[in-house]
């Protein structure tokens, strides 16, 4: 398997559910590791791989939904699709509320459980590329001097250079300085980028 | 009632012993009238030498005194004694008030009745009414009264009486208690009955109450072992089925890759010959289950008029609750079959609760319960008929399949389980439509003892 393969992370007390439900997801091309209690599943890093969980509603000890509120404080939460043996419908609506693909009632069909992984998949990439910008970005503002991020935060809510230098104390001419080693830093050629960037890092715009 | 355990004094003996008292004192003054010389006592003049006019003359006095205070003294003393008399009667009767219990006494020879006043108020006939038996067999609640007669009329060829009915006072239904004694002649004749009747209606309330919330515990039980059940069963069921839909449609997958891992593939036909094994265990478990639950556990000689009775009884507080009429008709002289009580009354049970469920929406619900000697080859019948929407045709032979159901939350399994233990008892269940009205009837024929297996 290639280091992008995605992994698929099944949790289930029953050993042949565990068998015949990763056989199935190995038959759709996906890397299966499975788990027999919510307790030999932990945090690990997966590199790359996009992941997400099959999760046994019924499990015994914690619940699976318990489970899965415990996976979503990681720092790299999967995305969950639960399964269940006799599960209702408020459980199934509790379940989703709290964020996961999908809810389906043992026995399935391949198609509806090959289907909730690849979308449960496909919620993990985008989130985790949205993590992963957010990182990066965060890295960038990283790297700025104190002034440079207070002249990041006059630029970003819209003050002209002149503006910012009165509010710093500093001459038009260094904030120019100031700025430039910004945009540098930041590796962006326009303001808008830049906007942009500082969203996604989570920085707020000087007020005032 | 019997006497009071503390002995009385007789109202007699004050009258004697105030007589004694009247006599003792008329002596005594007499005896004071010699002694007493008033001249010397009053007015210091010397002792006055005996003399038999004055002496005569103070015995005159004395005695003029005297007999009117004695004869005052019994009087007194004789009214204390009816004073007495009448508080006793007052205390007796203030005990029966408290009791709601009174007395009577029936002379047979001179055909007399005497109730007491308790039992005036009790049956709420106003006091000082002419008494006969019929003043009291008419206060019997109709339905009673063929049982209280007979119990009366065996209690008059020595039998004991000691019974429990219903009387109808002021249109208001109250319980009693009765007990007698008959005393019988030298020839063994009946002359005369002494009883008591107390007002238990407070007791059967309790008992009412008490049964009602055991049949609604029963109900609530037998409803939660029901769900709890179907939903263990549908997990135990879903795991090997579920797996053995993925195994299968994971080896259609693989069957698409060239070549073939057969391999794979037999390992995968192998989990599902194990999962089918798992999922027919499952069922071959629960057959035991219905096997057992229907077993010949405790078989014994029994009536069926007392079961349906007894089930009546339980189901009383849904009927009344659901505003369900009520229409029995109990043969006599029926023969008595070979069973289990519990498991019949589970049975007959489960078809009364099932007629109130299905009448739950029935303008006129009217369930029928009777019993009657076997149509064919003898046995005995019970017949639970209700007046509900009834069944569609060609249902009838599925409803006793296990898992078939018209109810919204049924698991199909009370009319399963049924039919088992009818069979176990030798017997047989069947359904049909009720006749001209709407609703359904259900037919347990089961044998004779004796006949059966």
């Amino acid at each position: 398997m290639s280091a992008a393969a995605p992994v698929i992370l099944v949790v289930d007390d029953d050993a042949s559910i565990r068998k015949s439900v990763s056989r199935l997801l190995r038959s759709a091309g996906y890397e299966v590791e499975t788990y027999a209690a919510a307790s030999e599943l932990a945090e690990q890093d997966w590199g790359e791989r996009p992941r997400c969980a099959i999760l046994d509603v019924e499990l015994p000890g914690s619940s699976g939904l318990e489970l899965g509120r415990e996976l979503s404080a990681w720092v790299d939460p999967p995305p969950i699709v639960y399964i269940t043996g006799h599960g209702d419908i408020p459980m199934g609506v509790q379940a989703m509320k709290e964020g996961a693909v999908d809810f389906l009632p043992k026995p399935f069909q391949a198609d509806e459980l090959i289907g909730a992984v690849d979308r449960a998949l496909a919620r993990d990439v985008v989130s985790r590329g949205r993590r992963r910008e957010t990182e990066q970005a965060r890295d960038l503002v990283a790297a700025l001097t104190p002034r440079e991020f207070e002249t990041l935060r006059w630029v970003i809510s819209g003050h002209l250079n002149k503006q910012i230098g009165r509010r710093l104390g500093i001459t038009e001419k260094t904030v120019k300085v100031h700025r430039g080693r910004v945009m540098r830093k930041l590796e962006v050629t326009s303001v808008a980028d830049l906007v942009r960037l500082a969203e996604r890092a989570g920085i707020p715009p000087a007020a005032g | 009632m019997e006497e009071p355990s503390r002995p009385n004094r007789s109202p007699v003996r004050p009258r004697v012993s105030a007589l004694a008292a009247a006599c003792a004192l008329l002596i005594g003054l007499v005896w004071l009238g010699e002694a007493i010389d008033p001249p010397h006592l009053f007015f210091g003049a010397p002792p006055a030498p005996f003399c038999w006019p004055a002496a005569a003359l103070r015995s005159a006095v004395v005695l003029l005194v005297g007999i009117p205070a004695g004869i005052l003294l019994v009087r007194l003393s004789g009214r204390e004694a009816e004073k007495e008399l009448a508080e006793r009667a007052e205390h007796l009767h203030r005990a029966q008030e408290v009791a709601s219990l009174g007395s009577w006494r029936l002379d047979l020879a001179a055909g007399e009745l005497y109730w007491s006043d308790e039992v005036f108020r009790l049956f709420g006939v106003p006091p000082g009414t002419g008494l006969e038996y019929s003043t009291f067999i008419d206060a019997v609640l109709p339905e009673d009264r063929e049982y209280v007669d007979r119990s009366w009329r065996e209690a008059l060829e020595g039998g004991p009486y000691d019974i429990e009915h219903r009387i109808l006072v002021g249109g208001e239904v109250k319980w009693v208690r009765e007990r007698a004694e008959v005393e019988f002649d030298a020839s063994g004749r009946a002359v005369r009955g002494t009883g008591i009747v107390q007002d238990i209606t407070p007791r059967k309330s309790a008992e009412e109450e008490a049964a009602r919330l055991q049949a609604e515990l029963d109900h609530v039980t037998r409803v939660a072992t029901l769900s709890e059940f179907s939903s263990a069963l549908a997990h135990e069921l879903n795991q090997p089925l579920a797996a053995i839909l993925s195994n299968a449609q994971a080896a259609l997958r693989f069957l698409d890759v060239d070549p073939p891992d057969l391999a794979e593939l037999r390992e995968i036909l192998e989990d599902v010959v194990r999962d089918d094994q798992r999922a027919r265990d499952v069922i071959l478990k629960l057959r035991e289950m219905f096997r057992k639950s229907a077993g010949r556990r405790a078989f014994a000689r029994l009536e069926v008029n007392p079961l349906v009775e007894d089930v009546l009884r339980i189901a009383k507080g849904d009927l009344a609750m659901r505003r369900v009429s009520l229409e029995t008709d109990l043969g006599s002289g029926l023969p008595s079959v070979t069973g289990d009580a519990v498991q019949l009354r589970q049975v007959l049970l489960n078809l009364v609760l099932n007629a109130l469920e299905a009448m739950e929406r029935t303008p006129a619900p009217r369930l029928s319960l009777r019993t009657r000697n076997g149509t064919d080859g003898g046995g005995v019948q019970i017949e639970v008929a209700d007046t509900g929407p009834g069944i569609a045709p060609g249902e009838e032979s599925r409803l006793f399949q296990p898992f078939f159901t018209t109810k919204e939350h049924g698991m199909g399994m009370g009319l399963a389980v049924s039919r088992a233990i009818v069979e176990a008892h030798g017997g047989r269940i069947g359904v049909s439509g009720n006749g001209d009205v709407t609703g359904v009837r259900f037919v347990i024929t089961l044998p004779a003892s004796g006949e059966g297996p």
